[in-house]
């Protein structure tokens, strides 16, 4: 959708993302997905009178990471605030979060738009919280049934600058962040599992206005495609109001994907005063130098950088760059394939093309390929080595995956799959199809090439389909030839 | 600047804490909240320019936990108080967002 | 063998010479409590069935001989500690049938030390008060005068100790909640280090001036109590990892040119003529030990009321927002919607002193107020804890009044506001700074007791018990018994 013409957009999105810790930011219950209601809730995630929190040492771990990640600013000493307020999935009538002290500040990241065009936006900040519970409403009638499962997940807020112009824009610092983050292993970035939540801070302006217009929150979008939606709904019912002649009041929105609109929210018609003071209950965090210098010392190398080195070193194009530098455990799999074969673009070929299809169609992770670098490494080299052919390699390649065997030379040789490369073999095959075959020889003599594929198919079903095709095809040339 | 409560500022508050506003009882209410405010109104004497704020009385660090699950829930014994507890939810009035 | 009067150090040799058995031990202060609770209303909860099996079998660890220095000792907890299977009230409506799943710390470690629990204190609601008139479950009696006040809001642990109904009790203190109720009934009773203690299941009020503490017969009990109470706790992220001392074995230093700061604006406030009369006799006593008097100035104390009504209020309009009727609690009848739901069971549910300092505190913070509220008391609070600091390196130990006056009638300041609030004047510093306090009885203004604050620096309890019970050989205030209990 374009912006009506004569108008500007400004968004600024809130990042809500799941740490991918094993148990909570307060409390030592599990963060695993999926469990019965009110299974995973301990005494202090449920807010029980008496109960007190402490701190789970791996969010700082993870969200200095993510700092690291964004060229933010780590703050060494940091701290908790209560923001004060009722609703049934807040158990303590606060949320314990970071308002003034905040773990990271500033930082930006690279976005490519789907014109190609590329952007740096800015954050303003990351700061860490718990998440609240979950709220069910059709359980049972006139009710609302709360499950505080997710109540004390802990939650790294990333907020941007409104540097975003549009919903493409919009989505494309969304993917990015996503990518990173999952990258990173900050968040484990399942979408479905909400564990990435988006809000989306729209407004508009006449394209000449100097100041941002009011804007909107739009809460809780859970997917790309809700963000885009809800993004251009938001920006045309906007420039429909101000077209109008109608004020704007600042409110906070929900999306309907349904109806295709964003309605305010009942609960929220006036401003909330959330009365933030720091936390009595938790100390001020104190992280060392030496904690974040051996963060920053392992850190990988990120997407960007690595895509670029992946086609200088390598030779790939900028798809494949993009695709295997896009997730951590791929490009480290693609990178030792690499290096052992020497033979970069078949590497990236393989590991996009047949590993890739595999692991997604049983729904893997590359951590979980029954193929290892090694042994694709090896399968690559057999065929550089023209032992076996690339058509008779996937066959070894999904007795490699079924597990059939872990080592290719031996199963090509316990199965005699090598490539007939004997001149002397092929020769006299050659000789007897060519002249059994005359017009056609004398077809393909003349530059029809296309009977190249009927006489090397013929020595291939002759060969039982191991005969080198390219050198067959160079045999039947120069045969031919005067 | 002596600050008092009126009665829309008792309002808004009552609301923030969730508590009700009576408003048959507000007056009695309002002088018992003012007397306190004109207790900490002597503060207003001391000269805090400079002065940071005190949110721990001794100054320390918080301790970082490993990151364990070490807590196997009972959700029969934490929910034993709850009045309105079924099929493993807590159960409020249908809210309407 | 005198039980009525007896220490827990008493007990102790009574015990393990075989003089009389836990479980007898036991039934004397069920007994007692049978008698006299009806008129004085300290417990809300008595486990007598738990407290004689404990004793049972604290019997058999007698007997073998693997005593420790509580074992077998029946004793009291301020119902504002959760133990586990027992309901936990905090002296309201809103938890009138609330039974916790978890034990406080500090029971578990009672428990573990041997020591019995015969029931749950009374309280003013939610701790805060200063008389326990403020409690759902009635006013408790001072067992020196029937009509009057036995301090607040731990009212109920110091009543029961000071009226034989325990041999000592746990109370919290956060404005004085200790110790002005062991001033007014004639008890030791000490508030440690901010974090000496650790909070994990002490039902929160203000959680940067919450400690809680023993209320006791004498400075040794004391001293016995803490060893067992004081400690880190994982659970609690203000818990300090300080080891524990041996504070019985350092009571009996003599206390010769110790630096007792006396600081003379205790002495301008509203203070009775009587009992500054019986300050400065105890202060002579000190002086006649060994100890030095040295005049110190705590400046900003006259602004310690005013940062602590912003501060407590504050915290607790936050630490008391879980309370809604949904996962445990006071729920209304028949709620309409969520608003309902929120409003009236907290109404209902909630007393009116917890209500008024709940409004003040959500105003502290309110938006447009912090700066000038919350923000200013906060930086008070350090100039408050600097004058603590700047004193300690003149002096080792702070000496004054407890309470400005005895107990009162029974109400005479409950409709007072502020006035009741004036109670804690002198305790209440000692609780925004952090450091440790204690109260001992320091002898008696028209029949009733009153009690000598001694003040220490931090985590400094040994010092503190030390000179207190060097007192208490000199003198026998703390050995008098309560006339209405006897």
């Amino acid at each position: 959708m374009s912006i009506p013409a004569g108008w500007q957009v400004d968004i600024g999105l809130e990042i809500h993302a799941q740490l991918s810790t094993q148990s909570k930011i307060f409390s030592g219950a599990s963060t695993a997905f999926g469990e019965a209601p009110n299974s995973q809730a301990c005494a202090i995630d449920l807010g029980m009178p008496g109960v007190l929190p402490r701190v789970n040492a791996a969010v700082y771990e993870k969200a200095v990471r993510f700092g690291l990640g964004v060229t933010g600013t780590i703050n060494s000493e940091s701290r908790f605030d209560r923001k004060n307020y009722f609703y049934p999935d807040l158990p303590k009538g606060y949320q314990i979060t970071q308002m003034d002290e905040p773990i990271v500040v500033g930082g930006h990241i690279q976005i490519t738009g789907k014109d190609q065009s590329e952007k740096v936006v800015r954050i303003t900040r990351a700061h860490l919280e718990e998440d609240a519970g979950k709220s069910i409403h059709d359980f049972k009638p006139s009710f609302t049934g709360i499950d505080l499962n997710r109540a004390g997940t802990p939650l790294l807020e990333i907020v941007s600058e409104p540097d975003l112009k549009s919903a493409d824009e919009a989505v494309a610092y969304a993917k990015a962040i996503h990518q990173l983050l999952t990258y990173l292993d900050v968040c484990d970035g399942n979408m479905a599992e909400g564990s990435l939540r988006f809000d989306a801070n729209v407004s508009v302006r006449p394209v000449d206005a100097q100041d941002l217009g009011v804007r909107s929150e739009i809460k809780n979008l859970n997917s790309f495609r809700f963000l885009e939606q809800a993004i251009n709904h938001e920006v045309q019912r906007q420039v429909d109001a101000l077209t109008r002649g109608e004020t704007l009041t600042q409110d906070t929105r929900l999306f309907d994907p349904d109806r295709l609109e964003t309605r305010a929210m009942r609960s929220k018609e006036t401003a909330t005063d959330y009365r933030y003071f720091p936390e009595p209950d938790l100390l001020p965090v104190k992280i060392s130098d030496a904690f974040i210098n051996d963060i920053k010392d392992n850190m990988p190398e990120l997407p960007g950088p690595r895509s670029v080195r992946f086609q200088s070193e390598f030779g790939l194009s900028l798809a494949d760059a993009q695709l295997l530098a896009g997730d951590r455990g791929l490009g480290d799999f693609f990178e030792q394939v690499a290096m052992i074969t020497g033979n970069g673009r078949s590497a990236a070929n393989w590991v996009r093309g047949d590993l890739l299809g595999k692991l997604n169609e049983q729904n893997l992770n590359i951590s979980e390929s029954p193929v290892s670098p090694d042994q694709m490494g090896a399968l690559i080299g057999l065929i550089d080595d023209d032992i076996i052919s690339g058509k008779t390699a996937k066959t070894v390649f999904a007795a490699l995956w079924a597990g059939e065997t872990t080592q290719p030379a031996e199963y090509v040789k316990a199965q005699g799959l090598e490539q007939v490369s004997d001149a002397g073999a092929i020769e006299p095959l050659i000789e007897t199809l060519l002249a059994e075959h005359p017009k056609q020889a004398e077809d393909l003599r003349a530059g029809k090439d296309k009977l190249m594929g009927f006489f090397v198919g013929k020595v291939m079903q002759a060969t039982g389909g191991k005969a080198n095709p390219q050198q067959v095809n160079a045999m039947i040339r120069q045969k031919l030839s005067p | 600047m002596s600050t008092h409560l009126d009665e829309k500022t008792l309002r808004d508050m009552s609301v923030l804490a969730a508590l009700p506003y009576e408003p048959n009882q507000s007056m009695e209410t309002l002088a018992a909240l003012n007397e306190v405010l004109e207790l900490v109104s002597a503060l207003e004497a001391v000269e805090v320019d400079n002065v940071p704020p005190l949110a721990h009385p001794l100054e320390r660090f918080q301790s970082l936990t490993p990151d364990q699950v070490t807590e196997t829930v009972d959700s029969e014994a934490l929910s034993q108080n709850a009045p309105n507890f079924e099929d493993g939810l807590y159960f409020v009035p249908r809210v309407i967002e | 063998m005198n039980l009525r009067s007896a220490t827990i150090a008493e007990l102790r040799a009574f015990l393990d010479r075989g003089d009389i058995s836990a479980v007898e031990l036991t039934d004397y202060y069920l007994d007692r409590i049978d008698r006299f609770d009806k008129s004085l209303n300290t417990y809300i909860t008595r486990t007598a069935d738990t407290a004689r099996a404990s004793a049972i079998a604290a019997d058999k660890v007698i007997a073998q001989g693997k005593a420790t220095s509580l074992t077998g000792i029946p004793i009291a907890e301020k119902d504002l500690f959760c133990i586990e299977g027992t309901r936990t009230t905090a002296g309201s409506k809103m938890l009138a049938n609330f039974k916790a799943p978890y034990t406080a710390t500090v029971s578990t470690k009672l428990a573990n030390a041997g020591a019995i629990t015969l029931g749950k204190t009374n309280m003013d609601e939610f701790a805060m008060g200063s008389s326990n008139e403020n409690s759902y479950f009635g006013p408790v009696r001072n067992p020196w005068d029937l009509n009057r006040v036995p301090g607040g809001s731990s009212g109920g642990s110091a009543a029961a100790v000071a009226a034989g109904l325990c041999a000592a009790s746990t109370g919290t203190d956060t404005g004085g909640s200790i110790r002005q109720p062991a001033a007014l009934c004639g008890l030791t009773g000490l508030k440690p280090t901010y974090g000496r203690i650790s909070r994990w299941g002490m039902i929160a009020f203000a959680s940067s001036l919450d400690q809680a503490g023993p209320m006791t017969r004498s400075a040794e009990d004391a001293a016995i109590m803490l060893e067992h109470m004081a400690g880190y706790d994982p659970q609690d992220s203000t818990a300090l990892a300080e080891p524990v001392p041996a504070y019985t074995s350092a009571l009996n230093n003599d206390i010769k040119g110790l630096r007792i700061g006396v600081c003379q604006a205790f002495f301008d406030t509203d203070l009775d003529a009587e009992v500054a009369a019986k300050t400065r006799e105890a202060l002579r006593v000190l002086e006649s030990l060994g100890a030095k008097l040295i005049d110190i100035a705590l400046p900003h104390m006259a602004y310690s009321l005013g940062a602590y009504y912003v501060i407590a209020p504050a915290e607790c309009s936050a630490n008391l927002a879980r309370f809604d009727g949904i996962r445990y609690g006071y729920r209304c009848e028949n709620p309409e919607d969520l608003q309902d739901l929120y409003t009236r069971s907290r109404g209902e549910g909630f007393g009116q002193e917890v209500k008024k300092r709940i409004l003040v505190g959500t105003f502290a913070l309110s938006a447009g107020y912090y700066d000038a509220f919350y923000g200013r008391a906060q930086r008070v609070r350090r100039l408050i804890k600097q004058d603590f600091v700047e004193a300690f390196n003149q002096v080792d130990v702070i000496v004054g009044p407890t309470t400005p006056t005895p107990a009162f009638g029974i109400g005479a300041k409950a409709e007072s506001g502020v006035d009741m609030y004036l109670q804690d004047i002198f305790t209440i510093s000692a609780s925004l700074a952090g450091v440790p306090a204690m109260s001992i009885p320091a002898g008696l203004v028209a029949d009733l007791p009153i009690g000598l604050q001694l003040i220490g620096n931090y985590l400094d309890e040994a010092t503190l018990l030390n000179l207190a019970h060097q007192f208490q050989q000199a003198t026998d205030w703390h050995t008098l018994i309560a006339p209405e209990a006897p």
